[in-house]
């Protein structure tokens, strides 16, 4: 069965995503840092508890990722959070991770957006790597 | 564009719409938006700019070149706009699209004198435009507004809108004015630009606020595909109107007057989210309670 989004097989299939996509590598080559993603509970929409992923992103390369622990989440330059449905419609390519941001859909709850918005190709390719995983999504995705 | 007949005259047959939004905006720009740029004094600005360093000059050229460069192409670029809603028969709101014309016009003259009168007429500029600048000023807005001639419809209306009024004026020159004005007055320097920035803002709050009720409004007639064509454009246009703030930034090693690239983005960033919501929530509004929008601080 496919990995269910979130979760640490689908984190480690991402990672190696990435690291397939020429045009991440590209357009991630000055990126440098962690970063955790959390996708914050809706029972409605089949996530319970909160899921949260650490990523190890390095000059277009993801080193390692998995779910963050609470250091993770601590010492991570950037943690980015939304709920399941903003989640749903940034990996649909349906709502850009900017946008995103800049409408507090996504929420930058550690970090610098100065710092953060030079990367914005980087987490367009991020996302379509995301989006291109064979995915399983919890029932109340469905739509 | 055949022209089209007039059959009846809607001002001989009922009352203007005073009530209505884009009628508060027009008697706004009466009141507020009547001012001259060549009434504004900038003898002790170019006292200041005399007194300023090299790099101090420089940064205050930068900005002054990407305004002027600003409103010069949304001078230029409007009248589509205009025209479209000219050929709706929307009387009321092409009454308060001529204020925002003129105003636009205006502010062109204003920047020009400052680099014709202060700056001492400084040449060729062309070395602050950066790729993104060219991007949004060289390609984005006309072709957006440019499109309107061949194709009225909501969704090409809607995206440029977006262009001019979200982007072009809502990231990029209210943050750039705001900044701009800050510094200014935070080292009491050219008390005319001051003046200058204060109104030039208010004209432009007005027509951010046009911008804001007219992409409402076609949200709230014609519903997702408009929206989507919103979120749609924004997503296209968000990256590089933010990489023109980064690039403005790039150019220096030490930003002069203590410019902040944070402060920067996160006041567009505020003042974006707060107009894309009040955008969103017409996906759930009938036209009146468009009509009803709150007044605009102008």
């Amino acid at each position: 069965m496919e990995p269910e989004v979130f979760t640490a097989p689908w984190a480690e299939a991402w990672c190696a995503e990435l690291n397939a996509s020429a045009a991440y590598r590209e357009a991630a080559a000055r990126w440098e840092g962690a970063l955790v993603l959390v996708m914050q509970a809706d029972p409605a929409m089949g996530i319970a508890d909160p899921r949260s992923l650490y990523l190890d992103l390095h000059h277009g390369e993801c080193r390692l990722a998995r779910p963050a622990t609470t250091d993770d989440t601590g010492a991570a330059p950037f943690v980015l959070e939304a709920t399941p449905a903003v989640w749903k419609r940034v990996l649909e390519g349906r709502l850009d991770p900017l946008l995103g941001l800049m409408t507090g859909k996504v929420r930058l709850s550690r970090g610098s957006l100065a710092k953060l918005t030079p990367q914005v190709q980087a987490a367009k390719e991020l996302v379509r790597s995301a989006a291109r995983l064979a995915t399983t999504f919890p029932p109340g995705w469905q739509t | 564009m055949p022209p089209t007949p007039h059959r009846a005259f809607r001002s001989t047959h009922r009352s203007l719409a005073t009530a209505g939004f884009p009628m508060r905006l027009w008697n706004k720009a009466k009141e507020h938006g009547v001012w001259d740029p060549r009434a504004i004094d900038f003898s002790r600005d170019a006292d200041d700019w005399r007194r300023l360093d090299d790099g101090q000059r420089e940064v205050l050229l930068h900005l002054t070149t990407l305004f002027q460069a600003g409103e010069e192409s949304v001078t230029l670029d409007l009248l589509p706009l205009i025209q479209v809603i000219a050929e709706e028969g929307r009387l009321e709101e092409e009454m308060y699209l001529t204020s925002f014309l003129w105003e636009e016009a205006k502010h062109v003259e204003l920047f020009r004198r400052f680099l014709d009168e202060v700056a001492g007429g400084p040449g060729d500029l062309s070395r602050f435009f950066s790729d993104s600048y060219h991007t949004i000023f060289g390609e984005e807005l006309p072709t957006a507004l440019g499109r309107l001639r061949h194709d009225p419809s909501p969704v090409a209306q809607a995206e440029a809108s977006v262009t001019y009024n979200m982007i072009v004026e809502g990231v990029l020159a209210e943050t750039g004015y705001h900044a701009y004005g800050e510094m200014l007055k935070r080292n009491g320097l050219m008390p005319g630009m001051q003046r200058a920035v204060d109104l030039l803002r208010r004209d432009e709050s007005r027509h951010m606020a046009y911008g804001v009720y007219l992409l409402s409004r076609l949200v709230a007639e014609h519903g997702d595909p408009v929206w989507e064509a919103i979120e749609g454009r924004l997503g296209e246009l968000l990256a590089p109107a933010v990489g023109i703030i980064h690039e403005i930034f790039a150019r220096y090693d030490e930003m002069p007057f203590g410019l902040e690239l944070d402060a920067f983005v996160e006041f567009a960033m505020g003042q974006f989210g707060k107009r894309s919501a009040r955008i969103e929530r017409a996906r759930n509004q009938s036209l009146a309670e468009i009509e009803a929008m709150g007044a605009v601080e102008a």
